[in-house]
């Protein structure tokens, strides 16, 4: 096991894209860090760069204490999965699991016993002498899975390695990397761009945006104080409300529409920003409560427990989360509330860092 | 083999099967029946009047000669051992060729993978004086070495093209496993991806095999001894302005053709293996 | 996998074998190489005289080796161009011209005594003037036999005496040709000969007092044809009677004549000598050998043309090699030689054999004789090949009904004129000459310096990516080593003004092949052949890979039997294209061919394929495709493999139909694997001379049948204008080279996939 470190790595492809800027990170030794972003964010190649595949244009890759900048793949005691599997087809689920080991020339007794653990460990014994094309998709990726584990490496890799099951399997299959982290302790990287992983399987998430890392914390700091609007709306479903406006005096008023003011914090400076308050802190209005703002609701989408009102406010769409029993009527006119304390306020720029 | 387990299909449709496949197999067989026959006829006759299949006057008598007036063994031999070599030196090259050519992105690869092509562009009836001046200027006349270099060059772009085809559809991700489990590029190359392009490997070496098998044009610049005789040269040798010995002609012509479809026979398991099935998916 | 490991090993021990294959017994032996032409039956006997040979020469190794003729000429040329070849060359005296206009032969009179020269028949000593010096006489051709010509066989059976005149020829022929079920398709015909080859027209000619050439040649001038003369038409006619007499079979060549007689389906039959004994030995059939007759209003015999065979020495023998290379000659030639060979009925060239009991006794060698005391010396002019050249078109159009003789002898001689003149021009450089060498020039420093930046970043991307460059290095290394000469060479020649008027001098003499190919008389009929050669190209092309396709599709399915169809499906590939295109030949005989008779029995009417333009190119488009297919489809059976199973069972979920499976899934996903298979099919289908040049015949009928490069290879090899042909096939490349880039530039084939 070791650490992870990234210094200033950049990636410029051959055609001159500039996939990855300049990212930082720290991964301690055992932690289970989830790189997540939209597709195209640079997330494959930042995961490529530390397991060598891609060559960093410059910066620094760290294992452990040693720069691998100019180590091969196979050199840097690393393993990875691949969202395609990439089972060796012509090869049997034991010799898939015992190749990394063999060409390392890890004695036959050791292959042997490390196979068999690692198969055990995945309830697939059963199926080492099978091919991968006789597997279905779910022990294909177990069958992957164990191949990375009879290594023993560093660290471990993932590249979206649920995208392809279906989404019970999928679940399943999550439980069993966290369970599997859990026994191994072994430092992960993991790459997905769908935020229930992310939220459920990180120590720490690094989010990313066009080759930019916007925010390095961990899921449910990254969910109570997102850095910027992007992470803001990119984390959590349904997605942050966001209300455009203005603070003044340590309040923030709406722009266009008529709203009682929501108090902020006095610190922050007068001038235009954003109101970002998640559905589920949007609340009915009721008396005791200073309502924020009224609306009209649209939609209602009964979720058993829960209701997801769509309310228009002005020309805005909002989300709001409330439980089944005390729901609306489409058509109804209501008052909407912000929890207090729950406010998140951003910049009112392209970038729209966070103020509070 | 999973795919050889048959599905159930609508019985019109395997009936359509049949059918096509049958059609196909006569029209393949009718004219090498012919060959049959005529090698089978006395006389030396090429054509009959008459519609028979197997001559009422049928004698293995050409068949006898080949091996006892012939040399038609040590033909055999050396056509065997040519094909041989120009299978193994141009599978070989190929292989790696091709496998650069899927795989690197490097300056003139483009232009390299057009003017190896250009090579086949000329009609090789044309080539043959400068050809034969080159042979004899570098005293390779008579010599297999030469053959087998001139073989393997006109066999060679077919061969890197196709390989090159193959490893295309070889998903790259089961090669970055094979570097992260700690393989070199080569072992990666050789130990995931070649096997995994048995079909082409199966294509070009059945062609290199058969380019080498049935050459004359070359072979008869070349080799001017009759010992020293490829197959093709000795069968062309029972050709002669009118007055071709057509029993010797197509008896020997059916019994080269044997090895061949040995070959296919022996290699077309790993024609239809199907072994990226299910490797990974898209 | 052990496969894998084994392979270099192996690699290493073919190496060694095949090094040792060619580690000749060198011990010291005097090797005397000689190409011959001899008939198999011959063979043996030559090689008998060989070995007696060596038993009285001992250190004397000769090697006898049967060429073609186009092998044993191209041998004779680099014995020119690089003093390297065989030594002594043996066949009939006709291209003796050619030989000693390029200068390939040796003097053989200093080793042949006048004494010794006595005892040959006079025409079978050859003397032509030297190569250099026409005012000095060389011995270049001693024979040791006399024939390839030409009498009449008959089947005793219907024709208990030979005809005498060609009144009774027609008369007999009329009476053998009969339709004995009534079906109105004749079941046996009073004559048959060759139609294709004009040789067999020529006892016609001289029988109506025609001939090939004026005599006497006019000095110090080309030979000039006569082919358009009263008399040549009179023997035209008489030949067209014939036909319209219906005594002969509709079409027929060679093989077709020889089985028609064989079957005891034709009379009598006009052979030459070298097929007698095959008629006279056949069982079951009574046939005998006869005088061709005389010609009933002339008076004059039909007098085939006649030929002496013989040896002549090569100028890659040395001086000091000659008197031995000259005493093999001797010795092939003398009494006891020829006496072995007067078992095989050869008429011998030494005058004290042709009374010999063996040819006074022998019926068969006095009608021999008889014939070649009949017969016209077969002249060894270099404008001889152009006159069958002009000459052949128009006899397979007489032939077919589709000429009068008047036209067919108008238009013969008019051919003969101009291919002389072809023959016999000598092309000067020209003002385009310097152009093209300094363009030549100009163009490789200009490709340098354009391509510098590439050759920077070549040496930049070096270190990048060495494993790549490491690998490809050793295939194009093969590749480019062993053609870039012949290329080089090549593009020089379609410069140059090398021709049989200035083979070994042949220098650059600019644009003129390019000129003459794009404007000259002969650029409507290359337009026309080049748009043939499409057609046949993307047919060929679109009917292997449809069928390659469908078949590897329909085999992929769940089929039993699969392996075995596939092995079966695969035969045509795997039997020599040489042997089938010729069955394919006879397949489409119109009379006898099994394609007729199938269209017949199912009630089509049928087809004369083989001597109508579009019928015939049918022809060999059939076989064609009948050849390529199973190789297409071997690709895409391998092709499928790669495409995984869960694409279709996705689609099928979707209720995509099959053939939108195959349109939208098959086809892209087999596109990286057939790409390379169609653009070379297209490539070598374009260049496939064999196959048209098998099933056509060499262009039948009238050379109509050609795509470029068997138009190419007889325009070339029959009028030796090497020069014209490299440019022709310069032109071939380019547009070759042309389409490729396009093609493959639209399906982004060099792309790797991603
Ligand atoms: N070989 C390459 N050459 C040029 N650009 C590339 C190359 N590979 C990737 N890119 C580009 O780099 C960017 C980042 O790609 P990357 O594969 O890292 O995205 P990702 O975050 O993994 O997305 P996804 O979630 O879709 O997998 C993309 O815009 C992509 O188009
Ligand atoms: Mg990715």
């Amino acid at each position: 096991m070791a650490s992870v470190r990234l210094r200033n790595l950049n990636k410029i492809y051959p055609d001159g894209f500039h996939a990855v800027k300049d990212v930082n990170v720290d991964i301690a030794d055992g932690e289970f860090v989830v790189l997540v972003g939209p597709s195209g964010c640079g997330k494959s190649t930042t995961l490529r760069m530390i397991a060598g595949l891609e060559e960093p244009s410059s910066g620094d890759l760290l294992i452990g204490d040693r720069r691998v900048n100019d180590l091969e793949p196979g050199e840097r005691d690393i393993a990875m999965v691949f969202q395609n599997y990439a089972l060796y087809p012509h090869m049997t689920v034991r010799q898939n699991m015992e190749f990394g080991l063999k060409m390392r020339r890890t004695p036959k007794a050791e292959i042997t016993a490390r196979v068999n653990e690692a198969a055990e460990m995945l309830s697939i014994t059963h199926l080492l002498d099978r091919r991968p094309k006789e597997m279905s998709g779910g022990q294909r990726q177990r069958v992957a899975l164990g191949r990375a584990i009879v290594r023993y490496p560093a660290a471990f890799l993932f590249d979206e390695p649920l995208s392809n099951l279906d989404a019970k399997l999928r679940v399943q299959m999550r439980t069993e990397i966290a369970g599997l982290h859990q026994r191994l302790r072994a430092t992960m990287v993991y790459v997905t761009h769908d935020q229930v992983e992310a939220m459920t399987l990180g120590d720490r998430l690094v989010l990313m945006r066009d080759g930019v890392v916007q925010q390095i914390a961990p899921p449910l700091e990254v969910y109570h104080k997102p850095a910027n609007r992007f992470v803001a709306t990119f984390i959590g479903s349904p997605a942050m409300n966001l209300f455009e406006g203005a603070i003044h005096n340590g309040a923030f008023r709406l722009k266009d529409i008529a709203s009682s003011p929501v108090p902020v914090g006095s610190e922050l400076a007068d001038g235009t920003a954003v109101l970002g308050v998640r559905p589920e802190d949007l609340v009915l209005g009721a008396p005791d409560h200073q309502n924020f703002v009224t609306g009209v609701v649209q939609v209602v989408e009964l979720l058993g427990h829960e209701a997801l009102l769509h309310v228009k406010i002005g020309s805005q769409l909002v989300v709001v989360r409330s439980a089944a029993l005390n729901s609306a009527e489409p058509g109804a006119t209501v008052a909407l509330a912000v929890r207090e304390g729950r406010v998140h306020v951003f910049a009112g720029d392209e970038v729209g860092r966070r103020l509070n | 083999m999973t795919s050889d387990t048959p599905q159930r299909e609508p019985f019109l449709l395997t009936l359509g099967r049949h059918a096509l496949l049958l059609a196909f197999v006569a029209i393949s067989l009718w004219p090498v029946l012919d060959v049959l026959a005529i090698s089978l006829r006395p006389g030396n006759r090429l054509r009959t009047t008459e519609f028979e299949l197997f001559p009422r006057d049928a004698t293995l008598a050409s068949y006898r000669a080949l091996f006892t007036e012939q040399p038609f063994l040590r033909w055999l031999g050396n056509s065997l051992l040519v094909s041989t070599a120009v299978t193994v030196t141009g599978v070989a090259l190929a292989s790696i060729s091709g496998y650069a050519f899927s795989r690197f992105k490097f300056v003139g690869r483009q232009t390299m993978m057009v003017s190896i092509l250009t090579t086949q562009m000329f009609p090789a009836t044309m080539l043959l004086l400068p050809l034969y001046l080159m042979i004899a200027k570098l005293g390779l006349v008579n010599t297999f070495v030469g053959l087998v270099l001139f073989y393997v060059a006109t066999a060679l772009p077919f061969c890197v093209w196709q390989m090159k085809g193959f490893y295309d559809t070889i998903p790259h991700s089961l090669e970055e496993a094979a570097r992260i489990d700690g393989c070199s590029p080569w072992n990666a190359f050789t130990k995931v991806v070649l096997p995994l392009a048995a079909p082409g490997l199966v294509i070009t070496a059945l062609f290199s095999f058969m380019s080498a098998w049935s050459e004359y044009l070359i072979a008869a610049q070349v080799l001017q001894d009759r010992e020293l005789f490829t197959l093709p040269l000795g069968l062309k040798s029972f050709q002669s302005s009118m007055s071709t010995q057509w029993g010797l002609y197509a008896a020997a012509s059916l019994l080269v053709s044997i090895p061949v479809v040995i070959l296919f026979m022996l290699l077309s398991r790993y024609l239809v293996s199907g072994l990226t099935l299910g490797s990974v998916k898209e | 996998m052990p496969l894998q490991n084994s392979l270099p090993k192996l690699a290493l021990a073919l190496i060694a074998l095949v090094t040792l294959g060619c580690a000749r017994r060198d011990s010291g032996q005097q090797v005397v190489t000689l190409w011959h032409q001899m008939r198999p039956e011959d063979r043996a006997v030559l090689e008998s005289r060989v070995e007696a040979f060596e038993a009285e020469h001992p250190g004397v190794d000769v090697r006898p080796l049967y060429k073609e003729t186009e092998e044993l000429r191209s041998g004779l040329e680099s014995a020119v161009l690089v003093g390297h070849g065989p030594d002594l060359v043996y066949g009939p005296s006709d291209p003796l011209g050619v030989y000693q206009a390029i200068g390939a032969l040796r003097d053989l009179s200093p080793y042949f005594e006048a004494a010794e020269q006595e005892a040959f028949d006079p025409v079978a000593l050859i003397r032509l003037p030297a190569h250099k010096d026409p005012t000095k006489s060389q011995l270049v051709f001693v024979g040791d036999r006399f024939g390839n010509h030409l009498a009449l066989i008959y089947n005793r059976k219907f024709v208990p005496k030979p005809p005498e005149t060609t009144v009774e020829l027609l008369e007999i022929a009329k009476q053998n040709t009969v339709d004995e079920d009534g079906d109105g398709r004749f079941e046996r015909y009073g004559l048959a000969w060759n139609y294709t080859e004009p040789f067999f027209l020529v006892p016609f000619l001289t029988g109506h007092g025609g001939w090939l050439f004026k005599e006497p040649r006019p000095e110090g001038a080309a030979e000039v044809p006569t082919l358009d003369t009263p008399e040549i038409i009179a023997g035209l006619r008489y030949v067209a009677s014939l036909k319209k007499a219906q005594v002969l079979p509709r079409s027929a060549d060679y093989e077709a004549a020889a089985a028609l007689f064989l079957a005891g389906k034709a009379a009598m039959l006009i052979d030459g000598d070298w097929s007698w004994q095959k008629y006279l030995s056949e069982p079951g059939l009574d046939a005998a050998i006869a005088v061709l007759p005389m010609v009933s209003e002339t008076g004059k015999p039909l007098a085939p043309m006649v030929a002496p065979k013989g040896y002549s020495m090569s100028v890659a023998v040395s001086d000091a090699r000659a008197p031995l290379v000259a005493e093999v000659v001797k010795f092939l030639t003398n009494e006891e030689t020829q006496r072995a060979f007067l078992k095989q009925s050869i008429l011998p060239s030494r005058l004290a054999l042709r009374s010999d009991p063996a040819v006074v006794d022998d019926p068969t060698m006095q009608v021999s004789l008889a014939q070649v005391e009949r017969g016209r010396l077969m002249p060894t002019a270099t404008e001889q090949r152009a006159v069958w050249d002009a000459m052949r078109p128009h006899y397979q159009a007489l032939m077919a009904g589709e000429m009068t003789p008047e036209a067919a002898a108008a238009a013969m001689q008019r051919d003969a004129v101009s291919k002389i003149a072809t023959l016999t021009s000598r092309v000067e450089p020209d003002a385009t000459a310097g152009l093209v060498k300094l363009l030549g020039g100009v163009l490789l420093a200009g490709l340098v310096y354009v391509n510098r930046r590439t050759l920077v970043d070549f040496a930049r991307d070096w270190r990048r990516n060495r494993f790549a460059y490491i690998l490809v290095l050793p295939a194009l290394a093969v590749i480019f080593l062993t053609v870039i000469f012949p290329l080089a060479y090549n593009v020089l020649l379609s410069f140059s003004n090398m021709s049989l008027q200035n083979f070994r001098d042949w220098q650059i003499v600019g644009l003129h092949n390019y000129v003459s190919l794009l404007t000259g008389g002969e650029s409507s009929r290359f337009w026309n052949v080049f748009g043939k050669t499409l057609l046949w190209t993307v047919i060929n092309v679109s009917l292997h890979v449809a069928i390659g396709v469908l078949l590897a599709i329909t085999l992929n399915g769940p089929v039993r039997g699969k392996s075995l169809y596939r092995i079966l499906l695969i035969i045509p590939w795997a039997v020599p294209a040489y042997i089938t295109a010729l069955t394919w030949r006879g397949m489409f005989d119109d009379q006898f061919g099994a394609v007729n008779h199938l269209l017949a029995s199912w009630g089509i009417g049928t087809i004369n394929w083989l001597t109508q333009e579009g019928p015939a190119f049918a022809a060999c488009i059939i076989a064609n495709v009948w050849l390529g297919f199973p190789f297409m489809m071997m690709i895409a059976l391998g092709g499928l493999q790669g495409i995984p199973k869960e694409l279709y069972e996705a689609a099928a979920i979707d209720r995509v139909s099959r053939w939108n499976q195959f349109w939208h899934i098959t086809l892209p996903m087999l596109k990286p694997v057939l790409l390379p298979a169609i653009t070379l099919g297209a490539v070598w289908t374009f260049n496939n001379l064999n196959v048209v040049w098998l099933v056509s015949n060499g262009g039948e009928p009238s050379d109509k049948t050609h795509i470029l490069v068997s138009y190419v290879y007889k325009a070339v090899f029959n009028l030796y204008q090497y020069g014209y042909g490299a440019a022709l096939s310069m032109v071939i490349f380019a547009m070759l080279l042309t389409f490729s880039v396009l093609f493959l530039g639209r399906t982004k084939a060099t792309e790797a996939v991603a």
